[in-house]
């Protein structure tokens, strides 16, 4: 009963929506509700779609890039640049006021501490004169956005512009039909050489856009897709040349130099968290790899065994720190800065977000992203996000000038870096929000840091870049180490397709990982690693191989 | 100083000694982590950096997290709602509790039992938050902060226990007292209450601290950042430095100034803690003895 | 008011307490007022109408606010979408039941939901109480406030900061095994074993909230007659005698009540707790219901078979709670309510 036959609904509510524009075909979810029988299939399993996003080009906007400003450093193979200077002037991007007066509701999650409300805050005052239009913000507590989301899709209670983070669109059952209830059609506004009316928006990458098609239409307005590196291993440059260690180049010298740094009575310990990482390091795929015509999942690989042996090590040669170990509450980030830590895994932000807490107490501080290596001293492979952060949606059934509007305003506040717009979106007014330092980067003051969190930043996308110019040396090691790495993607057989898999895949997830867990953490045998992928592919695993597959060949890629 | 009353026994002295012993190590234990978390909120960034987490040892003080708190009226108004929603929504709970547990309370009365068991039902089976979200929204009561009284005004547990207590009252007091012909209204008032000041503060502290913790309901419902509560403002700094995906977005804030998280996060913690302190003198001066029969004269 | 005193001590001098558990007691019914044939509605009405007013508005606000949202809880019988509505949905049946009962995972995380509640209720439950009736017994009302004060502070403590707390100091990098470092020996590390789990866990949960948990009995042992111990005390009852004659009893329908109403609430202990230590523990230990829901609604959107969770635990616990209460009144207790 664990695994009932599989009905002819489940894979006809899976498969349905699966080719590119599958809204139609979903439409007639209605059909397959007869499925009342008690042994009938797994419920849950709606919801699965997939579209190739190369076929949906004729849907995105023509890419026109902006030549205001160019980084020093050019990012290749999806890295992105880097700014070693701040520029002298900055650009004047936007030269009409795009705003005609309209007041309008934004909703985004803020992850910092709120910002006084409109009316009392200076700093958005003086963004919406500039804009010529009012914004007004309604902020998210960011930890709790896929609960509240839920309920604000549920009840059709959107605001004018609601910017939504992908990780919560991937986690909302069927987003896509929400998405055409609820949001405007912006395909006739941007399609083609229609966005050129809007040339800032025109120069996110087609790429990008391509993931803001739902059901077939342009709906979102894609941002923070320029950092396509999911995790980095940042180390203490500092402490390490104090110490005369040198960085691995394999992973049994990762070893060796692990049980070298780790000493309890000093309370020091090698490593944090590293588990995503050091996948990558042994090439195990990020999720599934075709090999020979047949799909493997990254659990069936011999990488993902040799990592999993990998990260037991650490575990058994108690190398990783205690309170990581001990608690999901544990906060690596403060032990790292404490040298508590030597070796730990962040989001690419967290390199820069440490250097600029401590440098200031203490000038000896360094860390840099650990120098890429494979776990035989070849390269690694790399798990490249492809989906851009956010989305931004603007309400269905606005009036049309309102919609245009809004896009005018997502236009402006798309401008890069470099430019004055961009300046003010996230700074604010100089000598006000913020003061040049002597390198001529932008520092916030007191006014700045309580009312100018991200908040216009998150309403639209625009090419990232490593901007911290105050930071010479970073932004050249960072966007080194980013070229580098870069040579590195891990190859995807589904690379621009968007999947919504079906929640009980998803479901079957959470056991999977907490049995591998086990056998990582010395609970269970190394041996039992291979019974574990078999109850995989038992409960569920290779109905999804199937699923997976059939995408595949729909998209003609096998 | 000392109350015990004229008939006790005087306390032995290995009695004491064990009593006072227990004691201090119950208060130690307790008191231990707390000066942790206190110390941590009044430590420098060097400090917190150092010590990689919670600081144990002193190594200087800074009022900073404290200040970053209250610098700007974010903090400082929802102060203000959090203490308007916790005094109107105590007194709303509060009164419907009172009301329904003697109304119930009352050995045979009509329909108690079927109310009783509606009321326990509550405690067991609980609405999801979809469908909760929808009836407040069709409610209008978006943005209003009836929606952070109205949805957990009643606690069943709450009005259990009241009743309960209620039921303890001798039967002939209110019985006596209908026979003078006295309303139910005016025995619940004039008797039963003033026998009951004790549990009529405890669980007033229930729901007053239930008000003052609970941010979900505002999460759901509030929209307008100008009504958030405390709790809600206080999590926005706890989540400095969660990057919207991991790692995939340029978080913008520039750090440096701000104070180091945790001990803002730890002088949350103590600024939450403070009306606590203040409270329980208040609801522990009603835990009167022997004054049940007395009362019964008044 | 010596009076009165009197004749609420001398009432059953056997059993003190039975003055203020009077509707508890064994012969309790025989003084109620309206023994013999039961009256006619209308004259109940008549007689009830204002008990019935009072309790109209509470009434209100749980129909409103807790049973019309919960009728929601029907999409356990539904393929549910949030964003496709109730009414759209498919029906399925039971199948969400079915799923959800054959799933060993289930099954496993009600286990441990049922040890840990077994275990606390036997190494928890009690604590509160035996540390009420220590405060009580302190005679300096400073000594007393100030205790009380600081040892219910811990329950405003969230989770996340109790474990830290306790890793802090009982913990692979904490102060126990530092200190235990600096004089040569081995480092323990109590947060990552699952054989002593379900102990760190209570003594994680006492520590948090035992002093929290002291309010209600603190409030029930000023609740009891003092005159009763004036009593007892001049028969020469000691004071241990005194605590067992009349504190405990006194304490009895709050203790019972209680323990119904945790029984009830069996299959609850929590969620974040849990969740901040199943990884260094490891699902088989610290997988509850909370988290193995937790699991498969919000994270995969499967929000039928939360609801049908749900379902089942409150089903659990309505039995749970009739069983216990049917036993309570078998020992002639109240129980949480009576049959009439």
């Amino acid at each position: 009963m664990k695994t009932p036959p599989e009905g002819a609904t489940t894979s006809r509510r899976g498969f349905l929506g699966l080719v590119g524009l599958g809204a139609a075909a979903l439409a007639g979810g209605g059909l397959l509700s007869g499925c009342s029988t008690p042994a009938g299939p797994r419920p849950g399993s709606g919801g699965a779609t997939a579209a190739a996003l190369d076929k949906l080009s004729s849907l995105t906007p023509t890419h026109v890039p902006y030549a205001g400003v160019t980084a020093d450093i050019v990012g290749q193979n999806g890295a992105p640049g880097g700014f070693t200077k701040y520029p002298a002037t900055l650009v004047d991007a936007v030269t009409a006021k795009p705003g005609k007066g309209g007041h309008y509701k934004a909703m985004t999650p803020l992850w910092n501490p709120l910002p006084p409300p409109l009316g009392e805050n200076s700093y958005f005052e003086a963004v919406n004169a500039d804009l010529g239009a009012t914004i007004e913000f309604n902020i998210l507590d960011g930890m709790t956005i896929i609960e509240k989301m839920n309920a604000v899709i549920a009840s059709g209670n959107v605001v004018d512009i609601t910017m939504i983070p992908s990780w919560t669109v991937n986690q909302i059952p069927q987003f896509g039909e929400a998405v055409g209830r609820l949001f405007e059609d912006l395909t006739p506004y941007l399609q083609g050489d229609a966005v050129k009316k809007y040339p800032l928006l025109a120069n996110i990458s087609t790429d990008a856009w391509k993931w803001g098609v739902f059901n077939g239409k342009l709906m979102g307005i894609p941002g923070s897709y320029t950092f396509p590196m999911g995790v980095v291993l940042l180390y203490r440059k500092d402490l390490f040349d104090a110490g005369g260690w040198a960085t691995p180049k394999s992973a049994d010298e990762m070893l060796a130099l692990g049980k070298e740094i780790t000493d309890p009575k000093k309370k020091r310990w090698a490593f944090g968290d590293i588990k995503l990482s050091v996948y990558q390091i042994f090439r195990a795929p990020k999720e599934w790899v075709l090999s020979g015509g047949k799909l493997v999942h990254r659990y069936e690989t011999p990488e993902f065994e040799a990592a999993v042996e990998f990260m037991r090590k650490l575990y058994e040669g108690k190398l990783i720190h205690p309170d990581i170990v001990s608690s999901k509450g544990a906060n690596a980030k403060e032990l790292f800065k404490s040298g508590q830590i030597l070796i730990t895994q962040d989001g690419f932000g967290g390199w820069k977000e440490t250097l600029e807490q401590m440098l200031p107490g203490n000038p000896d501080f360094w860390i840099e992203g650990l120098p890429h290596f494979g776990h035989d001293g070849g390269a690694p492979a790399y798990h490249r996000t492809e989906e851009p952060g956010q989305y931004t949606f603007i309400k269905k059934g606005l009036a049309k000038e309102k919609v245009e509007e809004i896009l005018s305003l997502m236009n402006y506040l798309a401008a890069p870096f470099g430019t004055q717009e961009h300046m003010l979106a996230v700074y604010g007014v100089e000598g006000k929000h913020y003061t040049r330092t002597e390198e001529g980067a932008p520092k916030r003051t007191e006014l700045g840091l309580k009312e100018a969190p991200p908040t216009y930043f998150f309403l639209s996308g625009r090419p990232d870049a490593i901007t911290e110019s105050e930071l010479p040396k970073y932004v050249e090691t960072a966007a080194n180490w980013y070229n580098e790495g870069a040579q590195h993607w891990a190859p995807n057989p589904h690379e621009g397709i968007r999947i919504q898999r079906p929640a009980e895949y998803a479901a079957l997830e959470q056991p999977t990982e907490d049995k591998i867990q086990d056998v990582v953490r010395g609970r269970r045998p190394l041996s039992d690693l291979k019974k574990v992928v078999d109850e995989w592919r038992k409960d569920g695993g290779d109905k999804s191989r199937e699923f997976y597959m059939k995408v595949l060949q729909d998209n003609g890629r096998a | 100083m000392s109350t015990r009353p004229a008939w006790e026994e005087a306390p032995s002295l290995p009695g004491r000694l064990a009593k006072g012993l227990a004691l201090s190590l119950i208060t130690l234990i307790v008191l231990f982590p707390i000066y942790i978390v206190v110390l941590t909120s009044l430590s420098p960034a060097s400090a917190v950096n150092e010590a990689g987490g919670l600081v144990v040892v002193p190594d200087g003080f800074s009022f900073a997290a404290y200040r970053e708190l209250f610098s700007g009226g974010v903090v400082t108004r929802s102060v203000l709602v959090s203490l308007g929603v916790t005094a109107v929504g105590t007194a709303v709970s509060l009164v419907c509790t009172v009301l329904a547990a003697y109304g119930l309370s009352r050995p045979g009365s009509l329909f108690h039992r079927p109310l009783l068991f509606m009321i326990l039902l509550t405690f067991l089976f609980t609405p999801g938050m979809i469908p909760s979200y929808l009836l407040v929204s069709s409610l209008d009561l978006i943005d209003s902060y009836w929606s952070l009284i109205l949805p957990g005004a009643i606690n069943a547990f709450n009005l259990v226990v009241m009743r309960a207590f209620f039921m303890n009252i001798p039967e002939e007091v209110p019985d006596s007292a209908r026979i003078d012909g006295a309303s139910e209204f005016r025995i619940l008032m004039r008797i039963v209450l003033p026998m009951s000041k004790g549990v009529v503060a405890v669980i007033g502290l229930f729901y007053a601290v239930g008000y003052w913790n609970a941010f979900f309901n505002a999460i759901l419902y509030m929209n307008d950042n100008a009504k958030w509560p405390l709790q809600l403002v206080m999590r926005q700094y706890v989540q400095q430095g969660q990057s919207l995906t991991l790692g995939s977005v340029v978080d913008t804030s520039v750090g440096g100034a701000l104070p180091p998280n945790l001990a803002i996060q730890m002088a949350i913690v103590v600024l939450a803690l403070i009306p606590v302190v203040f409270i329980y003198p208040f609801v522990q001066k009603h835990f009167t003895k022997g004054v049940i029969i007395g009362a019964v004269k008044g | 008011m010596l009076e009165n005193a009197e004749k609420a001590g001398n009432g059953k001098s056997t059993g003190p307490a039975g003055d203020l558990t009077s509707p508890a007691g064994a012969g309790a019914p025989a003084k109620r007022s309206n023994t013999g044939a039961k009256p006619s509605l209308g004259a109940r009405l008549r007689r009830d109408w204002q008990l019935l007013l009072m309790a109209v508005p509470a009434v209100g606000l749980l129909v409103v606010f807790h049973y019309v949202p919960t009728l929601g809880n029907v999409i356990a019988f539904q393929d549910y979408s949030p964003h496709v509505g109730i009414a759209d949905s498919p029906w399925i049946g039971f199948a969400n039941f079915q799923w959800l009962l054959t799933d060993p995972s289930f099954w496993d995380a009600t286990l441990n939901t049922l040890t840990i509640t077994a275990f606390q209720l036997v190494f928890y439950f009690p604590i509160p109480i035996m540390l009420a009736v220590l405060l009580d017994s302190v005679m300096n009302p400073r000594v007393r406030l100030f205790v009380q004060s600081i040892v219910y502070m811990p329950h405003f403590f969230s989770w996340v900061l109790v474990v830290t707390l306790f890793q802090q100091i009982l913990g692979g990098a904490g102060l126990l095994s530092q200190l235990l470092r600096a004089n040569g020996y081995d480092g323990v590390d109590i947060m990552t074993n699952p054989d002593t789990f379900l102990l760190l866990v209570t003594a994680e949960s006492v520590w948090k909230d035992a002093g929290w948990g002291t309010i209600i009995f603190l409030a029930a042992l000023a609740a009891i007659n003092q005159n009763l111990y004036e009593a007892a005390a001049v028969d020469g009852a000691g004071r241990w005698r005194r605590m067992w004659h009349i504190t405990l009893p006194g304490l009895r329908p709050v203790i019972v009540l209680l323990l119904i109403l945790r029984l009830g609430d069996a299959l609850n202990v929590g969620f974040e707790q849990f969740f901040l230590q199943r990884d260094a523990v490891g699902r088989e230990a610290a997988e509850v219901l909370d988290t193995f829901v937790y699991w498969r609604t919000l994270v995969t959107g499967e929000w039928s078979y939360g609801a049908a969770a749900g379902l089942v635990k409150g089903l659990v616990g309505l039995v749970l709670i009739l069983v216990a209460n049917k036993i309570a009144h078998r020992f002639g207790e109240q129980g949480i309510y009576k049959k009439s």
